[in-house]
């Protein structure tokens, strides 16, 4: 049963046009950063690596595909959370928005089902946006690029892997980072159990990021305390796969964290959700 | 007397020794690794194979992503192939790693160039660079430590240790996403971000090809 309310649900998300905009949206913005990077990639980097370059030669291609992989996932995680938001915002408000929710809530599966079933679903979507980001992002890069060894961009420094080395960090990272965005897909899951129009939870999911970037972005000492906790400080817990050696606990730090607010948010909108009072 | 004893009494025919050894190859290969120690950039041990030619060809062949030091390679040994095109002068003695040197310093005589001196460490006996202290216009001071094994004869270190001052980088967090990492400002264990970069390369394997 529970299995059925899943697969009807994705199939809802796949009926819908918006669902495809995210995808969409991947490919021309991977498309739009190769294309700019395969004409003017090498002025990128040397505007990086120009200071090491008076005194040192790098010998071998900097610029290739496991490269331009890191800058594309750098530059679209920060904006996949609103084409993950566009969809799972819209699971429940879409409902009573269009009034099919009072109708689906008297089938013969419980709230909690429902509920659980339209999580998995966005979940199942969220998956998918990774999946076609990360073949979009390392897949068409290396055929565009060739392989070669990755030079990270950190902000107090570079670190070259090797290319034998990148692999299951870009799988580790791509692991963490759709937790990350399924933080955000239950986030605007939970917002959407509270209201009954779909622009609602998208947009406020979209300012609580936009909130919460802030605050861990400014150094101010009174940010100190909550800054850990934010969601938003961990979504970019996937970078310290490329570090070296790789911070695994700050990262198991900012995967326990995720799960919390998954879990957080999951059971304020199924305690919601239970006792909502359905009028359409 | 101790120039009598150390063989040579004048500092231009002394470079030349020197450079008549490393002219005696035309050519070489030598399978290389890599071990650098640079500020802002982290990286692993990277194993190669170097390709020289005279004058000054220079060609590393590997799989990865290789740093080497811009200057001090092979430009060196062009340098000091015209004994017309520098000046000489002994500036001392001193003890490297219980070899007893002699201190040349050459000042080119076009004040343009690119090197505007090199201090050299040279054992007379065996007519090897110990040591080169190579300051350029641009890219500051290189120094390079020789040591010497298999190839002796011939001139070519097992190993070469470089010393050179890099300028930092400034990347913005905006072109990194590294918007909420904070390093901890108290990590000991975090090397200082102006100490030079040192660079060693090991040479074994050597094929050499004769004049």
């Amino acid at each position: 049963m529970f299995l059925q309310a899943v697969y009807t649900e994705f199939i809802k998300i796949a009926a819908k046009p918006r669902s495809y905009l995210g995808l969409a949206a991947i490919t021309v913005l991977v498309g739009v950063i190769l294309f700019a990077m395969k004409i003017d990639g090498l002025t990128y980097i040397s505007f990086i690596t120009a200071g090491l370059e008076e005194s040192l030669l790098f010998e071998g291609d900097i610029l290739n595909g496991n490269l331009m992989a890191f800058i594309i996932l750098q530059m679209l995680i920060i904006h996949i959370p609103l084409l993950v938001a566009l969809v799972t915002g819209d699971l429940i408000s879409g409902e009573a928005a269009m009034g099919s929710l009072r109708m689906l809530v008297t089938r013969p599966v419980t709230r909690t089902q429902i509920l659980m079933g339209k999580f998995t679903a966005g979940a199942l979507y969220t998956l998918l946006i990774v999946l076609w980001l990360g073949f979009m992002a390392l897949g068409a890069s290396t055929w565009l690029f060739g392989p070669g060894d990755l030079m990270v961009l950190n902000s107090d420094g570079l670190v070259v892997l090797q290319q034998g080395d990148v692999l299951w960090r870009y799988l580790s990272g791509f692991g963490v980072a759709y937790l990350a965005l399924l933080t955000i897909a239950t986030l605007s899951i939970t917002l959407s159990c509270f209201s009954d129009n779909s622009i609602g939870p998208i947009v406020t999911t979209m300012a609580v990021i936009i909130l919460f970037t802030i605050i861990g972005t400014l150094d101010v000492p009174v940010f100190d305390v909550v800054r850990p906790y934010l969601f938003t400080t961990h979504m970019a817990a996937w970078r310290s796969f490329f570090e070296d050696p790789v911070p695994y606990d700050a990262i198991l730090q900012s995967v326990i964290i995720l799960l919390a607010h998954i879990g957080v948010f999951l059971s304020v909108a199924l305690y919601h959700f239970n006792r909502k009072d359905i009028l359409s | 007397m101790l120039t009598q004893v150390l063989g040579q009494d004048n500092p231009e025919q002394l470079v030349r020794g020197v450079y008549a050894k490393m002219r005696s190859v035309n050519s070489y290969e030598a399978d290389m690794r890599i071990d650098a120690d640079i500020p802002m950039l982290r990286m692993q041990q990277v194993e190669g194979r170097l390709v020289f030619k005279q004058p000054d060809k220079l060609q590393v062949k590997s799989k990865s992503l290789a740093v080497l030091p811009k200057q001090g390679f092979a430009d060196f040994a062009k340098f000091i192939s015209d004994t017309s095109a520098f000046t000489a002068v002994f500036s001392g003695e001193e003890k490297l790693g219980g070899v007893l040197t002699r201190m040349v310093q050459v000042l080119p005589g076009n004040s343009r160039g690119e090197l505007i001196l090199a201090k050299l460490w040279i054992d007379p006996v065996r007519k090897l660079v110990m040591r080169s202290e190579l300051t350029y216009r641009n890219s500051g001071t290189v120094m390079v430590d020789y040591t010497y094994g298999s190839q002796e004869k011939y001139g070519l270190p097992d190993k070469l240790r470089f010393s050179m001052d890099v300028r930092n980088m400034k990347i913005p967090k905006a072109m990194t996403a590294d918007l909420h990492q904070k390093k901890d400002k108290t990590d000991k264990d975090a090397k200082d971000p102006n100490r030079p970069a040192v660079i060693e390369v090991v040479l074994k394997n050597y094929k050499v090809i004769l004049n």
